[in-house]
């Protein structure tokens, strides 16, 4: 016969049991005390890097077609108080699911195009002669001043009586590019180590958009601006052995970019792969983000000088800061713990003539800031913002040291920001313009301002995803 | 709302609890309708007029049944009943199939130019097969009428199981309706029961569906290049998401049912332990096999009657349950695939595998009836199928796959355990042990009082976690 429980031991299960429905009951009714804290409920992410879900706004139709309430839904969650805690909390528990292996490949299921040979003739890309003109002056804007800080214009009205004609346009969905920006160096990963590599992907139509892009750029300019295009490669390329690459699949970056300078026409390209590789050793990477150091900034900075024509000034002539605990993007994708045990070091090296700089934000606000911002204390994902402030639509940095008049405009991504330092003794002015971002044609831009130089700094990756071709495109046509 | 968000958990459902537990007995029934009404109005408010709808015509024709019985109305009770099944299906066409069915029409006759777009309403499978089968049982005199709109209303629109199942008979809780008793080791037995289904949802189905995602891209060009293991793998977890998702939404209703004093019956049982496809089918989704059964199968003629109208009959029920998961041909497809091992098993295979091999035939049938089940798209259905046997993709493995599997492998294992009876024999066996020995039913009991708020707590950080939830039965 099977054996029963006593009354009393019955009891006392109910007796646990009911305990168990308090327990329940507790962490329920925590949880919604808590969900009620709507002043402490966080904006912004930092361990995400990316602002919160907004409460949405009530109109009949999003409210009949159900997208209000599952917008409050995603509101109520993604802002949940303590989140960035209870995330990391989750990943916590996470990583007991499995072994974290020394080396490993995430993703690399990338598809990659052939590169063709740089020397072989190519019709598919346009020469500067195809390239119709007259796009700038008929697509002005009456009002110039839209989407284009007022200061901006103001300060400059006088010496450009044709200041009218910059375009304002409007600003690319910044989000849909972070998400390509994101798939682009986080989705093929190799890990060593501690260290990940992001591989790169040869893509024909991207190359071809952004090629003639420049190449339109420099013929519009020629005679008066002179165009840089400077293309920063992936750690991948430069610091892992053929041999490895060789087994990880993706394409040459080496190859790549040669065929990318072979086709422009006009532009003074700076070829900086061979030079990196040959100081692979160094600290030129960081290991827990995709960016470069300021270190490997530099020698790219020393390979423009020898374009350009002018010297370079040595990294000892500059004041160093260091900035200790980076744990940067590949850290928050990974959340690999020999990363974190060994985070990054910053180095960042001031300019001599100024620290001084100006940004302007997404609503045209200005903002006043250092050129090398002391980030000591900041959270550990966004140490990079060390330099000119990060990416913001537009920033200019004057120089008073500098009493030449000379000007340039950079165009760049997050990969610009440790190169853009190293300028600031050589120009009287620069003008800083992320792309992503950007609020005007920075052709228009580049022609108003009558600058001497522009300035192209863009990682391969990057440029290689469509929309982002497309979207630099758009603003040098 | 999903049970498995945030604000289903802390605003919805606990609001609901106090409420209902705050009020007298007798208003509770109220409680209930209100809660439920506005749970499927958070989908989108006009689809509730959907469902009041359907309700209102079978709540009408049903009294109409009864009332013909009884010789009060000139029509007979099969003329109701046709007239309510006419507007149950033809609802059911029109919002779920019509796009589907011009779709297909477009494609081989050139008209109609343009498609129209129906948005899907939420849950309308499961709640128009409940309506169906109150109506069908009235009409069989298997139930009383229920005399009280707003009571049917509840039946159809209760929250617990009205957008993911299962499919609960009027039957079933006809009399808990009005008569039900709660005690506090029924709540205990509902929160049990909601906290695994929660936590089966929000830490274990929705890592597979993760990894499974990871391994088995959108976009044929993607898919060519994962590897075969890669393949395996991406599938296995699949069919581990599917079961651990769909299981763990009976789970939570079940346990809120049980906690608000409603029985509802189990809707799986252990199905990948199943011995073949037809013991599968016997515990897989068990309130859709017992539907189409009991008011498609039986009607028909069943099995007792020639070989040719068994095997009609049998081809009717499997397409139905092929289309009823989607407007789309991978589930016809996926439907007349089970047709036919269930064919095979009856006339040729039936008892022929011994205890292991039959087990692992049947998960294999699973596994590639899942892989019909996942892909709509057709080009990408093929790369896969053909992949899985190393043909036209990239290699049998690399160290991405390498890598998916390592940083997963004690989860995998976990989920793999998760879906067989390990986990209740293992607490049968701490009861059993805990009759004798006085420490063993101490440790037996401390479980009990702790694993609900744990698994609570455990559920919540993964939710916060996780912004990827994907819901996977809105689609019926």
């Amino acid at each position: 016969m099977k054996r029963r429980f006593t009354r009393k031991q019955k009891k006392q299960m109910l007796r646990y049991r009911s305990l168990g429905i308090l327990a329940f009951a507790a962490v329920m009714a925590l949880g919604a005390f808590v969900g009620l804290l709507f002043f402490v409920r966080p904006k912004k992410s930092s361990v995400e890097k990316r602002e919160l879900a907004k409460f949405p706004s009530f109109t009949v139709t999003s409210f009949l077609d159900g997208s209000y309430f599952e917008e409050v839904s995603l509101w109520y969650s993604d802002t949940y108080p303590m989140r960035d805690k209870l995330v990391s909390a989750d990943q916590s528990l996470k990583s007991l699911y499995g072994i974290e292996a020394g080396t490993q490949v995430i993703g690399g299921t990338a598809h990659a195009d052939d590169i063709p040979d740089a020397d072989a003739a190519d019709s598919s890309v346009a020469t500067p002669e195809d390239v119709t003109s007259g796009s700038t002056t008929e697509s002005t804007t009456e009002d110039p001043e839209i989407g284009f800080p007022a200061s901006m214009t103001n300060k400059n009205a006088d010496e450009t009586a044709e200041s009218n004609t910059v375009e304002a346009v409007e600003p690319p969905d910044s989000k849909a590019m972070d998400e390509a920006f994101q798939k682009k160096l986080q989705d093929n990963l190799y890990v060593k180590n501690g260290t990940a590599y992001s591989m790169y992907y040869f893509v024909q139509d991207s190359a071809t958009e952004y090629i003639d892009a420049l190449n339109n750029a420099a013929a519009k300019l020629a005679g008066k601006t002179n165009v840089y295009d400077i293309l920063v490669p992936n750690q991948s390329g430069v610091q892992l052995s053929d041999k490895e690459l060789k087994k990880l699949g993706g394409s040459d970056q080496h190859q790549a970019i040669e065929y990318y300078y072979s086709k422009m026409k006009g532009v003074k390209t700076v070829d900086i792969f061979d030079t990196l590789k040959e100081h692979k050793d160094e600290y030129i990477y960081f290991r827990t983000d995709h960016h470069w150091t300021a270190d490997g900034a530099f020698y790219a900075y020393e390979d423009f000088c020898k374009v350009k024509g002018i010297t370079a000034i040595p990294l000892s002539d500059r004041k160093k800061d260091t900035f200790e605990g980076f744990l940067g993007s590949f850290y928050s994708t990974l959340n690999n713990s020999d990363m974190k045990n060994n985070p990054d070091t910053i180095y960042a090296y001031e300019p001599i003539g100024t620290n001084d700089m100006t940004y302007w934000n997404d609503d045209g606000s200005e903002q006043k800031w250092n050129i090398i911002m002391d980030v000591n204390g900041w959270e550990k994902g966004t140490m990079y913002s060390t330099f000119v402030g990060g990416d913001n639509p537009m920033a200019v940095i004057e120089n008073p040291k500098v009493t030449d008049g000379s000007s340039c405009v950079v165009m760049k991504e997050s990969y610009g920001n440790a190169f853009i330092p190293f300028l600031v003794d050589h120009y009287s002015t620069i003008y800083i313009i992320d792309y992503r971002y950007s609020q005007v044609n920075i052709l228009d831009f580049v022609q108003n301002k009558q600058v001497d130089d522009f300035i192209c700094i863009n990682n391969i990756s990057l440029i290689g995803d469509q929309d982002v071709a497309a979207t630099i495109s758009g603003l040098l046509h | 709302m999903v049970f498995s968000s945030l604000i289903f958990l802390f605003v919805f459902l606990t609001a609901n609890l106090i409420v209902y537990f705050a009020v007298s007995p007798e208003k509770r029934n109220k409680v209930l309708l209100i809660f439920s009404l506005v749970f499927y109005a958070w989908g989108g408010p006009r689809y509730l007029l959907l469902l009041a709808g359907e309700t209102m015509v079978s709540w009408l024709f049903a009294i109409r049944i009864d009332e013909s019985r009884a010789g009060y109305t000139k029509r007979s009770e099969k003329f109701y009943l046709v007239c309510d099944l006419v507007v149950m299906l033809v609802c059911l066409a029109i919002f779920k199939y019509l796009g589907f069915f011009m779709g297909n029409f477009k494609a081989l006759f050139g008209v109609p130019k343009s498609v129209p777009e129906i948005a899907l309403p939420i849950g309308i499978s499961f709640y128009t097969f409940q309506l169906i089968s109150y109506v069908v049982d009235v009409y069989r005199d298997q139930v009383k009428p229920q005399r009280e709109y707003w009571k049917l209303l509840l039946y159809s629109s209760l929250f617990h199981q009205c957008v993911a199942g299962p499919i609960v008979r009027y039957e079933t809780v006809a009399d808990e309706i009005d008569n039900r008793k709660i005690n506090a080791n029924d709540i205990y037995v509902g929160v049990r029961r909601f906290s695994v289904g929660l936590a089966k949802k929000a830490i274990l189905a929705n890592s597979c569906a993760s990894i499974a995602d990871t391994l088995l891209p959108a976009g044929v060009s993607s898919l060519k290049a994962q590897t075969t293991l890669g393949m395996w793998l991406g599938m296995i977890c699949y069919m581990l998401q599917i079961y651990l998702d769909f299981s763990a939404y009976s789970d939570m209703a079940i346990g809120m049912g049980r906690m608000a004093g409603f029985h509802y019956d189990e809707n799986f049982n252990y199905p990948y332990m199943a011995t073949s496809v037809n013991n599968f089918w016997r515990r897989w989704h068990i309130s859709l096999s017992s539907f189409f059964r009991d008011y498609v199968y039986i009607p028909l003629g069943g099995n007792r009657c020639s070989k040719g109208k068994y095997i009609r009959n049998m081809a009717v029920v499997w397409f139905l349950t092929g289309m009823w998961h989607g407007a789309s041909w991978n589930y016809i497809l996926w439907g007349l695939y089970y047709l036919a091992f269930l064919l095979l098993e009856k006339f040729y295979l039936g008892g022929r595998f011994g205890p292991v091999i039959s087990r692992v035939y049947t998960l294999l049938v699973i596994l590639f009836g899942w892989t019909i089940f996942r892909f709509e798209n057709m080009a990408e259905l093929g790369t896969v199928l053909a992949g899985m046997f190393g043909i036209g993709n990239e290699g049998f493995v690399n160290m991405a796959v390498g890598t998916v599997f390592l940083k997963n492998i004690f989860f995998i294992i976990f989920a793999i355990v998760a879906c067989t009876d390990l986990g209740r024999k293992l607490r049968k066996y701490m009861m059993e042990l805990g009759k004798v020995h006085k420490n063993m039913f101490m440790i037996h009991n401390v479980c009990d009082m702790i694993t609900p708020a744990i698994l609570l707590v455990v559920s919540v950080l993964a939710l916060v976690g996780a912004s990827y939830n994907p819901f996977l039965y809105f689609q019926f």
